[in-house]
């Protein structure tokens, strides 16, 4: 049986303008990092040597299964009794957030660990890509580590039901963003050569 | 089992494999054509079943799925190509 399709995405509209501009914005920094790799594909290579593979996987790992609770956060709202869906959506929302704290210690030590070893903003190019889209992407997941966390003040209150639960849309549509922005990020940087 | 469930192992068995492309070395310029491919379907997974665009009208969600498609269409041609034959 066909379904009829929403009109509008989920959420608030105004999210998705941000999302899109965010979509923008990242875009242009990964064609930059592209073609400033292809101008020097050996520092690129030698340079992408120097990252840790393990911890890029890991935290790709965190932030979908991260997205995954969140998702199935929603999904309790939209399709279980409230008092069923308040439970269910909380414990879901609190692991995602544990998830998103875990994945910004491991960028953190990654960071400092680099620090540690002298490189920096201005060691060359490819660490200038490294840090700019790392940071501007890790304070992505702070602000969607503090959404969810409203999210969860929310949920715990009953704030959300089957028939109201836009914001939580929102937040929840705010986070994916930062999961997709990740799952292009980690190839690019962390493996392609 | 759910179907978002299923999603979200398709999206690890994804990862794994584009860690070990890279943890193992394996930089084949086909094994890097299978990475982009990959990396496209997580993208878009993401898309329709997290971010749930998948019930939305078609002018919604197609704008993300041509984002992601520049993106890593981009990403292959400047990777596959020599510095002169493209600017």
């Amino acid at each position: 049986m066909k379904t009829l399709k929403q009109k509008y995405p989920p959420g608030d509209f105004a999210i998705w303008i941000i999302i899109y501009i965010e979509l923008l914005t990242f875009g242009i920094f990964f064609l930059g990092y592209m073609f400033s790799r292809r101008s020097d594909v050996e520092l690129f290579n030698s340079s992408q040597l120097l990252l840790d593979q393990r911890a890029g996987f890991i935290n790709t790992l965190i932030l979908i299964t991260s997205s995954y609770f969140v998702i199935k956060a929603v999904k309790a709202i939209k399709e279980l009794d409230i008092q069923k869906a308040i439970v269910s959506a909380q414990r879901y929302l609190l692991v995602a957030i544990g998830l998103g704290g875990l994945f910004l210690a491991i960028k953190m030590m990654e960071f400092v660990g680099k620090y540690s070893e002298g490189i920096n903003l201005s060691t060359n190019t490819f660490f200038m890509f490294y840090f700019l889209l790392t940071v501007f992407h890790f304070m992505h997941v702070i602000l969607g580590t503090i959404i969810l966390f409203n999210l969860y003040q929310k949920t715990k209150i009953g704030g959300y039901t089957k028939d109201d639960h836009r914001s939580l849309q929102t937040g929840a549509s705010y986070w994916h963003m930062v999961d997709l922005l990740w799952i292009v990020l980690f190839p690019l940087i962390y493996i392609i050569r | 089992m759910a179907l978002i469930t299923k999603i979200w192992m398709i999206l690890s068995v994804f990862t794994l494999f584009a860690f070990l492309v890279g943890w193992l070395k394996l930089t084949s310029l086909t094994l890097i054509a299978i990475l982009l491919i990959t990396t496209f379907i997580k993208g878009q997974l993401v898309i329709d079943y997290f971010m749930d665009l998948h019930e939305v009208t078609l002018k919604y969600r197609i704008i993300p799925t041509i984002w992601l498609f520049i993106i890593i269409l981009s990403i292959g041609i400047i990777y596959y190509f020599p510095k002169e034959i493209i600017l």
